[in-house]
């Protein structure tokens, strides 16, 4: 029966190469959807779980998003006055907070990781925000030569190694687990440090001509005492007179999930679309396949094969067919995931850390299951018909139908 | 020894108005007997062989094979039984399209549960085939295919071979040597019954019999 299932489909070239086509579309697409799905979901799940903040004061008059802030790694050259931290110790519900100081490499090629990359200088004295992901030898701080870098520059393999930063060479540490945020793509170092910098920096330097990088910082990140109301702490920033405005990072969070949740349901309308165009397809492919074969379906019928053995022959056939077509796709997609990501993120500030082998293999398993539920869903008709067939009326009326 | 027995066997079509093509049949065939049934075309030559090879069910009357009514065998038994017992050659020449013709006939012997890659090779020497055993149907002649189709129907060695013109498509030389082959087979024991209006091949029967108006009578001498 294998020998009769393999040859019909490496035999009927072009009928096979058309069914596994069809097959691999709907599962490329479906793969694609899904990871990019499961990506956003899971990367926003992860930011709500690990970004550790409530809320974040940033300089009141910063044009630079919130979300932009939260969720990608583009440098923010943000400050604001370090009073701002004595100001908002008076506020009232904050659990614990932790001023960052951001700063930025720059795409020297030279002395410098070559590309523009976000540094946060962190206070470890107030930090909770890398404390919960930080090995205990480095829970207290980290000295001035040293470094930690963001699950993204893990791949490099950099930790235990030196780095130079801006001409300054630093120790990596230890490497943060993925959050889902712009965390992943960002140094950490302690604030004085990046500070420091600012001056050492001849490109940096030009920015601090007037001011002393000792005296700003770029963030707040609050963290709220239980029960405490979101939208109160607002509008009691508002009204303390703080020069920061607070941004809510639950309704960041929750405002781009509810924007990627169109998005994907359009996604997924129109994948769910083409998978109706692909069901009919095939059924209809099954169906002409099962007519053009009457006649042989009859003989195999009349040589002694039983109604099941055709039923499974036929269902044999377009299983394999499925499953090379999601083999196939699935494979392509998940070889395209990794540019699709890359476009995606800026536009959807996914975090690419969230796409890892374990998520790629389960989509690509989820394809290859849709695949042979497709094929399956479109033969099983075609394949019952073939097999209740009158062996006789199949034999004589073959050519006529 | 008697293989099968037909009684009464009655069985109509419903075709927009209802043919009878066989109304009232009574036939025994023994082993060894070569039959030749005779009749115009349409009459029901065909029906008769269908409902001798079980891929038709007769309306009325017994049908008992080797002591066992066919009309309480399932599926699956009536399966068995055509894979084991049954060698159809069919009037058109169907084949399994994506088999080459060794392998139509492998995969036939294999539906009946047998191996013997010498039987197969044996086959097709004896229809003049070997140097096409590897050719797919579509690329046989008409005459190559109804040979292979009359080895298919030898290559389980069965006990009652169904002939649906067997010399369609077939030259002077093959068509006796397809007739001295299946008389061949009736020496072995195997029972032939052959459809045909060709008189001359009717000829080479140990029995002839007539179908008209749904029922047999037998050819004299």
């Amino acid at each position: 029966m294998f020998m009769l299932i393999w040859n019909n489909i490496a035999r009927r070239r072009t009928q096979s190469t058309l069914t596994v086509t069809i097959t691999m579309l709907t599962v490329l697409v479906f793969v694609m959807v899904l990871g990019v799905f499961q990506t956003v979901s899971q990367g926003l799940a992860l930011s709500r779980e690990r970004l550790g903040a409530d809320a974040v004061l940033m300089p009141k008059y910063s044009s630079v998003k919130a979300d932009d802030l939260l969720f990608t790694a583009m440098p923010s050259n943000i400050y604001m006055p370090i009073e701002v931290v004595e100001e908002a110790k008076q506020l009232e519900g904050v659990a614990a907070m932790t001023p960052q100081f951001y700063c930025q490499t720059l795409a020297l090629g030279c002395c410098d990781p070559g590309e523009e990359a976000r540094i946060i200088g962190y206070d470890p004295e107030s930090d909770f925000i890398l404390k919960p992901y930080l090995e205990e030898a480095y829970q207290n701080g980290i000295d001035q030569e040293q470094l930690i870098i963001g699950h993204n520059y893990e791949d490099d393999d950099l930790v235990g190694y030196n780095y130079m930063i801006l001409g300054r060479v630093f120790k990596v540490v230890a490497a943060l687990q993925p959050t889902g945020t712009g965390m992943d793509s960002t140094f950490f170092m302690d604030w004085r440090t990046a500070q420091d910098m600012c001056l050492e920096s001849e490109v940096l330097r030009s920015n601090w001509t007037k001011r002393d990088p000792h005296d700003f910082i770029s963030v707040i990140m609050i963290k709220f005492e239980d029960g405490v109301d979101p939208d109160a702490f607002v509008r009691q920033v508002e009204e303390s007179g703080i020069e920061a405005k607070c941004i809510l990072t639950g309704e960041t969070i929750s405002s781009l999930q509810s924007q990627l949740e169109v998005t994907m349901q359009v996604m997924f309308a129109l994948w769910l679309a083409s998978l109706l165009i692909a069901v009919l397809s095939l059924v209809g492919r099954f169906n002409a396949l099962a007519k053009e074969r009457k006649k042989e379906i009859g003989l195999l019928r009349a040589i002694g094969l039983k109604k099941s053995q055709v039923f499974g022959l036929i269902i044999g056939e377009t299983c394999a067919m499925a499953l090379m077509g999601g083999v196939l796709g699935s494979g392509i997609a998940l070889l395209c995931m990794d540019p699709i990501i890359e476009l995606l993120k800026d536009a959807f500030k996914l975090s690419p850390s969230v796409w890892s082998s374990p998520l790629a293999l389960l989509c690509g398993a989820a394809g290859v299951v849709l695949a042979l539920l497709l094929g399956f869903a479109a033969a099983v008709f075609p394949a019952w018909k073939s097999a209740s067939m009158d062996p006789q009326a199949a034999i004589t009326q073959g050519e006529v139908n | 020894m008697e293989i099968c027995k037909l009684e009464h066997i009655h069985k109509d079509y419903r075709m927009g108005e209802v043919v009878t093509p066989l109304k009232d049949i009574t036939l025994t065939v023994h082993e060894g007997d070569f039959i030749a049934v005779e009749g115009p075309s349409g009459i029901g030559k065909s029906t008769l062989l269908y409902v001798m090879g079980t891929l038709l069910k007769a309306d009325e009357g017994s049908y008992v094979y080797g002591g066992q009514d066919v009309a309480q065998w399932n599926d699956a038994e009536k399966s068995a039984f055509r894979a084991k017992k049954i060698g159809f050659l069919f009037q058109d020449s169907t084949m399994i399209q994506a088999l080459t013709l060794r392998e139509n006939l492998i995969f036939t012997q294999r539906v009946g549960a047998r191996k013997d890659l010498k039987k197969v090779d044996e086959l097709l020497y004896q229809f003049g085939l070997e140097d096409r055993a590897d050719f797919f149907p579509h690329q046989l002649s008409g005459g190559q295919r109804r040979r292979a189709m009359a080895a298919r129907a030898l290559i389980h060695e069965p006990e009652l071979i169904l002939a649906d013109e067997p010399t369609n498509d077939l030259d002077e030389h093959w068509s006796r040597e397809i007739i001295r082959i299946l008389k061949e087979q009736t020496k072995k024991g195997t029972a032939v019954v052959m459809v045909t209006h060709n008189s001359r091949w009717a000829g080479q029967a140990t029995r002839r019999l007539r179908l008209e108006d749904g029922i047999l009578t037998d050819i004299a001498e």
